[in-house]
């Protein structure tokens, strides 16, 4: 009788341990990860990415320099050129870096307010936050965005400070295409789209000559549909006899 | 003796009452325009205030001056580039052209089974991407070479035991060498049953290179998709897609080998009916039709026009055009305006199937010396220019096509014709024929002709000489050499509209026109009807022109049975 008393008790004991375990790691102190899970804003920073990379294709990341209308667009000139028989002269140099320089400005504001939202979603859980500045990197890869993002923080104790968000996104790739053509024009006055399709099928490349020597280059990726638009004046000829 | 003065003038009745300069004449190398260019050579008005500017070429200028910017991030090299715009974002510039600068050497970057031909810097950058040890061939001088070099890198299976568990991964053996616990099996793929790893062979399909691919249960590649699965998987050996399935033209769905110069790439399946057996994946036609009808493949390029091209029978308003056929779709590409530039094509036969493949480009339009050149020989030379040579006509200035500029010729009009012939444009430039400087140009095509007739005093035989020029074919026939100098005299346009303010023909004084018909005729360069034109003339002694209007008629019938005859 008392044997079994005795297990009686060690069982019930043993499950009051288990439940209480499971009381204090699952509600009491939740998992504050920084990951996808309390603090998680990775999906509202990809969102303002996204957006900001969309709005900076129409003009390559460039708002200053000259540009060419054509069908209501103000085209950025990547190279130009007022004189015939020779080639253009490079305006914007750097695209690459430009364009991250330019994006990390756009949604700077955005991660602050992604930051800011989570952490007031945390404190009304009931959670301990102490909130610190947020600071990050961008960087334009082969077929993806990666953001370093550095935000201090301290939810109930436990310290978190590093974040990657990363996304798939053919920037870098249609930017280093602009730059080749670029370089085509600058030395030859001319690109070969092509020779330039064949090497990248996933992209549209095309030209349109237009009569005053001004050549629009479109770049197309033909599966997420990203576009980019841009300008060149090089090599031209003078309608008729000098 | 009566001397009539028959003068062809080939010119442009300006309406304007003001010209338009025809080109910009740069006056100083701007750092920075109004409109936001920087460092053109410009009229100084159009530098923004503030902005440097010196009465000097650019390249003759220390702000301005063009050099190469070389990226150090990215490792390219851009030429032309000032100094001022390459170091705002971080760039190196430095005087010299890209050949000169030991950072801009071009070699052949090896990133497994691909292959780039750029920098040192620009290959580590890449090969940091995909987490592979730089691959740097720089004895490797050009592209072709270089994308030749990445295909023949043999492949294998890279197999890693980790955990008594063998993984597998078919890469290159460069590939496979920079995980040093790998071993590597050349052509051997990764579900080979004597390596006993982990991955099951030809799980699902995906496209790859253009071509339809088995997959193995790991995601790597193995040969060519097949129907025929075991002769796909060929034992579990690589085989090259030739060996599993012939070139796909688009007719046999359950074959992956897409072949470009047929028509065909990889695209996926997505109509519920006739799935290709076991893919998602299938070798999709991409042919388009250009505007005769004809079926082009996808890649193939050809050159349309707004009418007949070459001899000189580009019409006003014409231009080239460049079409390529792009997954089905034909995208246009206009050649340069005031057809600076022109259309070319040729083909090549695709292998075994005997059908051609079309490429076309456009290249610029040599016209610009055609008109200096005094011999044919030197005139046709098509290595240097686009020219051809045609009859003088009589009555144009001998001194043409000598060596004045367009400028510096005035009427320069003589009455003698040569014997000699004429260099002139193979297909004419476009003018701005709105504007005095096109006036300048016509102007080199009028013609002074005349017609003298000589009788005795004492009652005898009369002479005469130039009755030609009394007839309407002498005024086509220097109205054809007007137009083959660009968009002068009178002709059709590119949609058929038919002008004849482009010239003026008069005969002591009297302001003549010639028909239509004739100066089509002429245009067509129909050298029968020509010949038969002459003999008409010379048989019925045509005198005015009232005659040649209303003889038109029976001109053309004749003209039907002398060709006929001739």
């Amino acid at each position: 009788m008392e044997k079994r008393a005795q297990i009686a008790i060690f069982v019930v004991v043993g499950i009051l341990i288990v439940v209480a375990a499971l009381v204090v790691f699952l509600w009491i102190k939740p998992s504050a990860s920084f990951g996808r899970g309390v603090l998680s804003f990775e999906g509202c920073v990809q969102d303002v990415a996204t957006d900001s990379i969309t709005a900076l294709e129409e003009n390559v990341g460039i708002d200053d320099g000259i540009t060419y209308r054509f069908m209501g667009q103000e085209i950025p000139y990547l190279c130009y050129t007022e004189d015939y028989y020779k080639t253009c002269i490079v305006q914007h140099a750097l695209i690459v870096e430009n364009f991250q320089r330019k994006l990390k400005e756009s949604i700077s504001e955005g991660v602050q307010e992604c930051y800011s939202e989570n952490v007031e979603r945390l404190k009304k859980k009931g959670l301990e936050v102490v909130s610190g500045d947020v600071d990050f990197d961008v960087f334009l890869e082969l077929g993806r965005v990666r953001i370093e993002i550095n935000a201090p923080t301290s939810i109930s104790g436990s310290k978190f400070s590093k974040l990657s968000v990363e996304f798939a996104s053919p920037i870098y790739d249609m930017l280093t295409l602009t730059t080749t053509i670029v370089q085509y024009e600058s030395r030859f006055g001319d690109a070969p789209v092509d020779y330039i399709t064949n090497l990248y099928p996933d992209y549209l490349v095309t030209k349109f000559k237009m009569s005053e020597g001004t050549t629009i280059y479109t770049i197309k990726n033909k599966k997420t549909g990203d576009e980019i638009k841009f300008a060149s004046r090089s090599l031209r000829f003078p309608a008729g006899y000098k | 003796m009566r001397i009539e003065k028959i003068i062809m003038l080939c010119a442009l009745v300006v309406f304007l009452s003001f010209g338009v300069l025809a080109q910009s004449n740069p006056s100083v190398c701007c750092e920075r325009t109004k409109s936001g260019a920087v460092c053109v050579n410009t009229d100084e008005n159009n530098c923004a205030p503030g902005a440097k500017r010196t009465p000097t070429s650019c390249e003759s200028t220390s702000y301005c001056k063009p050099g190469t910017c070389y990226d150090s991030s990215e490792g390219t090299c851009l030429e032309n580039t000032p100094q001022l715009v390459c170091e705002k974002n971080g760039g190196k510039w430095d005087p010299r052209s890209a050949s000169e600068i030991s950072q801009c050497n071009l070699g052949c970057c090896l990133i497994g089974d691909q292959a780039s031909f750029v920098t040192l810097t620009r290959c580590k950058k890449l090969s940091s991407f995909f987490g592979l040890e730089n691959n740097f061939r720089s004895d490797v001088k050009d592209e072709l070479s270089c994308i030749d070099l990445a295909r023949s890198q043999e492949k294998g299976a890279c197999v890693i035991e980790k955990d008594f568990e063998k993984t597998c991964r078919f890469v290159t053996r460069s590939e496979c060498s920079d995980n040093s616990s790998g071993k590597f099996y050349p052509g051997l793929l990764c579900s080979a049953e004597e390596l006993g790893t982990s991955c099951a062979r030809q799980v699902r399909t995906r496209c790859f290179d253009g071509k339809v691919y088995w997959v193995d249960s790991c995601g790597n590649l193995e040969n060519v998709y097949s129907s025929d699965k075991d002769k796909s998987w060929n034992g579990g050996r690589v085989a090259k897609p030739e060996e599993v399935c012939s070139p796909n033209d688009g007719s046999n769905k359950n074959c992956g080998n897409c072949d470009y110069l047929r028509g065909t790439s990889c695209a996926e399946y997505t109509s519920p009916i006739g799935k290709p057996k076991g893919s998602d994946f299938y070798c999709r036609r991409t042919t388009c039709k250009d505007s005769s009808g004809k079926e082009r493949k996808n890649g193939e390029s050809w050159c349309e026009y707004d009418g007949e091209v070459g001899d000189s029978k580009d019409k006003v308003g014409s231009r080239h055009f460049k079409k390529r056929c792009v997954d089905g779709e034909v995208i246009i590409e206009p050649c340069a305006d005031f057809r600076n530039e022109i259309c070319i094509q040729d083909s090549v036969k695709i292998e075994g199937s005997g059908e051609n493949f079309s490429y076309a480009s456009c290249i610029a339009n040599r016209w610009q010396d055609c008109l200096l050149q005094k011999t044919k020989k030197d005139c046709t030379d098509n290595l240097k220019r686009d020219c051809r040579w045609i009859k003088r006509p009589k009555g144009i200035a001998e001194s043409f096509g000598k060596e004045k500029d367009v400028e510096g010729v005035t009427e320069g009009i003589i009455e003698d014709e040569t014997k000699e012939g004429v260099c002139v444009p193979m297909y004419p430039p476009g003018l701005k024929f709105w504007d005095k400087s096109a006036e300048k140009v016509c102007k080199l095509g009028n013609a002074k002709c005349t017609y003298i007739k000589k009788k005795s005093l004492t009652g005898g035989k009369q002479s005469e000489s130039g009755k030609e020029c009394l007839t309407s074919d002498w005024a086509a026939e220097v109205n054809n050499f007007c137009q083959s100098l660009g968009d002068c005299g009178g002709s059709e346009n590119y949609i058929g509209d038919f002008s004849d303010d482009g010239y003026v023909w008069s005969i002591d004084g009297e302001t003549k026109k010639v028909s239509q018909v004739t100066i089509n005729r002429w245009a067509s360069n129909d050298v029968w009807l020509s010949l038969a034109n002459g003999i008409f003339n010379m048989l019925l002694g045509e005198k005015t022109l009232s005659d040649v209007s209303a003889s038109e008629e029976k001109k053309n019938s004749l003209m039907d049975i002398l060709k006929d005859r001739l």
